[in-house]
């Protein structure tokens, strides 16, 4: 199956369950309209993607039905339970053929009949209320419209199905004109394609070979080629080259052919039922031009051998036109004459139309043309092929209505004849289809609702179906995951000893050619560990509406309680986030909606008082941003004063009065953050419990994200969180302090200086270093990190980090290369020790503490 | 060699890579009344037929090998189409 249907079908199950849910939403309850929309626009998507693909039968069914909910949505017909019941039929057919379609079992043969059965059901009740309303199905098309659409006419009594013809066109119009006979002379097979291959220009220079390509195509049964002319300035190593071919095999086995050249490339499938119609009258024109009498008498008869003999004859016998010997290469491979066949399809629609001998029996009268069509039509219902194939009991039964009422004017034999073949065919009809479907394969129709119930039930249908939902999901412990997830880091670790192997070979072996082995092996061990890690930590995404499910009950509970009205907006649901790390965000998540709900959203009062509307409203954001998700809360609540902050802040001596005078609105805004900081000045019993925005703050930061804050007085405030997508590995800076390794996460970094210890000056107690211009205070690693401080060197080797207080300058010994580890929380007696963030284990075995920048500067 | 350059007749054996299709090219355009030997070639890659079919030289022996059936179709008919 191709990636794009794939990806059609996955998209098309969401919408078909949307609708469903929609439709279900309707008949439980009373207003519909806004349902309706939905629905219809879940129909539509269905439809307009569906034409991508060649699946007729299913764009058309899709098409009626959103003409019913069009016309629903605009009134213009009333919905009853009738019509809903209707189009949760329709959803379950088009929700059945997916399942073949994923299963690429599909066949349209079958699907045509119930499809335009139940369009016309559809359209029925768009007709009913308003007989105006024309629709694609509706318009007129070639007479030379597939015989099965003529055919299931006259059994489900309705207009003809969608188009199918335009392929046909497309294949007549690129070959020659006895192409299509020559075609069907070669083939009995329904399943034949037609591609359009147009190899690019530079093809060759991606080791294409288009010629070859063509020649191996599965099951090719003649092609054309077009190439230019050279001459002295063409380029030979530009392909010019383009192709029309035709072949029996599945559309599938095309694509998978092709799959190398995609979009070099239009394939469709072609009806040989189609363009046998589509050529009868050339190969009756062929006939009479011919105008060989034995060949005539033996089709008067209709005699298949003796036309197949003649035709043999007259084959090897004379010089022949490429299309007289086409046809008779056609009928000598013991095809059937089509000319009087076609006709009586063609006429039967027309003269059973006008004469409404489909829906009444009120004939008067019958003329010696319509006694000829029903004798054709016993012909047909007598041939072994039209027989197997069509299995209409409806024709069968309306021919020996008519034929029992004009007995008179056939005679007696010839309706004896026809009740044995209506015999057969109701038993062919009747038999379970589970019996003659091995011999009809592809070919079957079946128009009988009973039949399709019978096959759709089928159980090898059934045991495909729940293959289906086998492969499709597969629900794994967390535990084993995570397990999983372990080895990879310990596979990472393992994997980055190999450099220092290289090393050690080097210097202690002395040989250099081990070492580039070895290295040239680490490259290929390192794309192979990256890429199984990338893997594992996508089976661990999940979207973020796990979490998020559980937010509009926690909204509405609060609400209530607090007798305010809110509506919680969410989106962006299908985000996806690290497992674990969604579950650390929970926490904070409800804090910051409780936040939102009792501090931010006002009493509905007062509410419109201000000119808001009634219900406050939450917006649940999460977007994805490259590595990471931004998740926003917004509120249009009352906002945050800044001046009252400040003063809060001042009356708790978290600011200084210098500070409270100087501060600006922003500044004062992230004061929030501060740790012991509510503002309400009752605490509730929801959110201000002491615990404050600072614990929030740090539980993101624990996850590794940020956490910011905008607001507007009187309209509304933002929290955004910017969180990474995973928990992955991360990538770190290595540098070397009293022999000890450390690391820092390499976003931190800045840039990496070394400078002569004279630059370095103090200003107020405070070592600081003058980059560009830039004042950046230094803090020395080793005194902070309590080890002893040595005699100093002439240079300073400074690592320039940012913090939220701003860029600063760390003082190590020596730098390192960056490296990829997966950083272990640090556990039991060292966990209360915040200067590092956690550890990490080094290829040789050494373990490197990763330093937690902020708190580190601010011991400092 | 596959590619065997001579002085009225370019002889093609068994299978020809895209390399030679620029000497052949090269060879036909040399002077005219050049003919190709096809007898016992194989196959090909697309660009060599497509030096054959676009410069139409003179096609002394038709290649014997019968999956390059199709060659000889469109180098002997007009209308390009080839039936299996």
């Amino acid at each position: 199956m191709s990636e794009l249907l794939d990806v059609f079908i996955n998209e098309s199950r969401e919408n078909l369950e949307s609708a469903s849910r929609g439709l279900l939403t309707i008949q439980s309850s009373s207003s519909h309209n806004g349902i309706i929309d939905g629905i219809f626009r879940d129909i539509h998507t269905i439809k307009g993607s569906s034409d991508l693909f060649d699946i007729k039968p299913l764009t058309a069914l899709a098409h009626a039905a959103e003409d019913l909910l069009d016309c629903l949505r605009a009134s213009e017909v009333v919905y009853t339970e009738e019509i809903g019941d209707l189009l949760l039929e329709v959803l379950d057919q088009i929700s059945s053929w997916f399942d073949e379609l994923e299963l690429g079992t599909e066949n349209m043969n079958e699907w045509k009949p119930v499809s335009v059965k139940l369009s016309d059901s559809l359209r029925a009740f768009i007709n009913a209320d308003n007989p105006k309303v024309t629709s694609y199905e509706e318009q007129p098309h070639p007479v030379s419209s597939s015989s099965e659409n003529v055919i299931g006419n006259i059994a489900s009594e309705s207009p003809g199905a969608g188009p199918f013809t335009s392929t046909i066109g497309t294949f007549t119009s690129k070959f020659s004109s006895s192409s299509a006979i020559i075609l069907l002379a070669k083939t009995q097979s329904e399943n034949l394609y037609l591609i359009d291959y147009q190899p690019d220009h530079d093809c060759f220079f991606r080791g294409e070979d288009p010629f070859n390509v063509l020649i191996t195509m599965p099951g090719l049964l003649g092609f054309k080629a077009a190439f230019p002319l050279l001459t002295s300035e063409s380029d030979i190593y530009e392909s010019a080259l383009s192709f029309v071919a035709i072949g029996e095999a599945d559309i599938s086995e095309i694509d998978s052919h092709m799959a190398y050249y995609e979009g070099q490339y239009h394939v469709s499938h072609i009806s040989r039922r189609e363009l046998a119609l589509s050529c009868a009258a050339e190969i009756r024109d062929a006939v009479e031009k011919l105008a060989n009498e034995s060949l005539l008498i033996a089709i008067e008869d209709g005699e298949l051998e003796q036309i197949q003999s003649v035709a043999e004859l007259l084959q090897t016998s004379g010089n022949h036109d490429p299309m007289t010997n086409a046809v008779l290469c056609y009928l000598a491979k013991g095809n059937e004459y089509p000319a009087n066949s076609t006709q009586a399809h063609m006429q039967g629609s027309v003269k059973l139309e006008s004469l409404q001998l489909t829906d009444n029996k009120h004939v008067k009268s019958v003329s010696l043309y319509e006694v000829e069509l029903l004798q054709q039509q016993r012909k047909l219902l007598d041939a072994e092929y039209y027989n197997r194939e069509l299995m209409l009991p409806s024709v069968a039964n309306l021919t020996q209505q008519l034929l029992c009422r004009f007995a008179i004017e056939c005679d007696l034999t010839c309706e004896e004849s026809i009740r044995n073949a209506i015999d057969r065919a109701l038993s062919v009809a009747s038999t379970p289809l589970e019996n003659s479907q091995p011999e009809n394969d592809s070919n079957s129709i079946d128009v009988d609702s009973h039949n399709r119930h019978a096959s759709s039930n089928s159980p090898a249908e059934e045991g495909a179906k729940s293959e289906r939902h086998v492969v499709k999901m597969l629900k794994v412990d967390q535990e084993k995951i995570d397990y999983l997830m372990d080895i990879v880091g310990e596979l990472a670790v393992a994997k980055n000893s190999l450099p220092y192997l290289a090393k050690q070979a080097e210097k202690e072996g002395g040989s250099k050619a081990l070492s580039k082995q070895i290295k040239s092996h680490f490259s290929i061990v390192n794309r192979l560990t990256e890429s199984l890690q990338s893997a594992v930590l996508q089976i661990r995404m999940v979207p973020v509406s796990h979490v998020f499910e559980r937010y509009p009950r926690l909204v509405r509970d609060l609400a209530r309680k607090l007798n305010k009205k809110i509506e919680l907006v969410m989106s962006g649901e299908d985000t996806e986030f690290d497992k674990n790390l969604i579950e650390s965000l929970s926490e904070p998540l409800i804090h910051l909606l409780r936040n939102s709900i009792d501090h931010g959203i006002e009493l509905p009062d007062l509410r419109i008082q201000q000119g808001k509307a009634e219900k406050g409203r939450i917006d649940l954001i999460a977007t994805p941003l490259d590595d990471s998700v931004v998740i926003e809360i917004r509120d249009d609540g009352k906002g945050i004063d800044p001046e009252k902050l400040k003063m809060l802040a001042f009356q708790k001596g978290i600011i200084t009065e210098h500070q409270l005078e100087t501060m600006n609105d922003e500044d004062a805004l992230q004061l929030i953050f501060a740790p012991g900081f509510s503002t309400n000045e009752e605490v509730s019993d929801l959110s201000g419990r002491g615990v404050g925005m600072d614990a929030v703050r740090t539980m993101v930061n624990q996850a590794g994200g940020k956490i910011e804050m905008s607001s507007e007085l009187g309209i509304g405030t933002t929290f955004k969180l910017l969180l990474p997508q995973t928990m992955s590995v991360n990538h770190v800076m290595m540098f070397e302090v009293a022999d000890q390794m450390f690391a820092v996460s390499m976003d931190a970094v800045v840039e990496t200086v070394k400078v002569h210890r004279s630059e370095i000056q103090r200003i107020r107690n405070q070592n600081v270093l003058v980059i560009r211009d830039k004042l950046i205070p230094l803090c020395e690693l080793r005194s902070a990190l309590g080890f002893e401080n040595q005699e100093k060197g002439e240079e300073c080797s400074i690592l320039i980090v940012t913090s939220p207080t701003g860029e600063h300058g760390l003082v190590i010994d020596k730098f390192h290369e960056g490296i990829d580890v997966i950083q272990k929380p640090l556990e039991g007696v060292l966990s209360g020790y915040s200067h590092f963030s956690g550890t990490a284990l080094l290829g040789d075995g050494r373990v490197l503490l990763i330093v937690n920048i902020q708190e580190i500067l601010a011991c400092h | 060699m596959p590619l065997v350059l001579k002085k009225k007749v370019a002889v093609l054996r068994g299978h020809c890579e895209i390399e030679d299709a620029e000497s052949l090219f090269n060879w036909l355009q040399e002077s005219s009344g050049r003919s190709l030997n096809l007898k016992e070639l194989t196959s090909a890659h697309t660009a060599i037929y497509q030096v054959i079919l676009g410069f139409q030289p003179t096609i002394s022996i038709m290649p014997e090998d019968t999956s390059l059936f199709w060659l000889k179709e469109l180098l002997t008919h007009d209308s390009k189409e080839v039936w299996l």
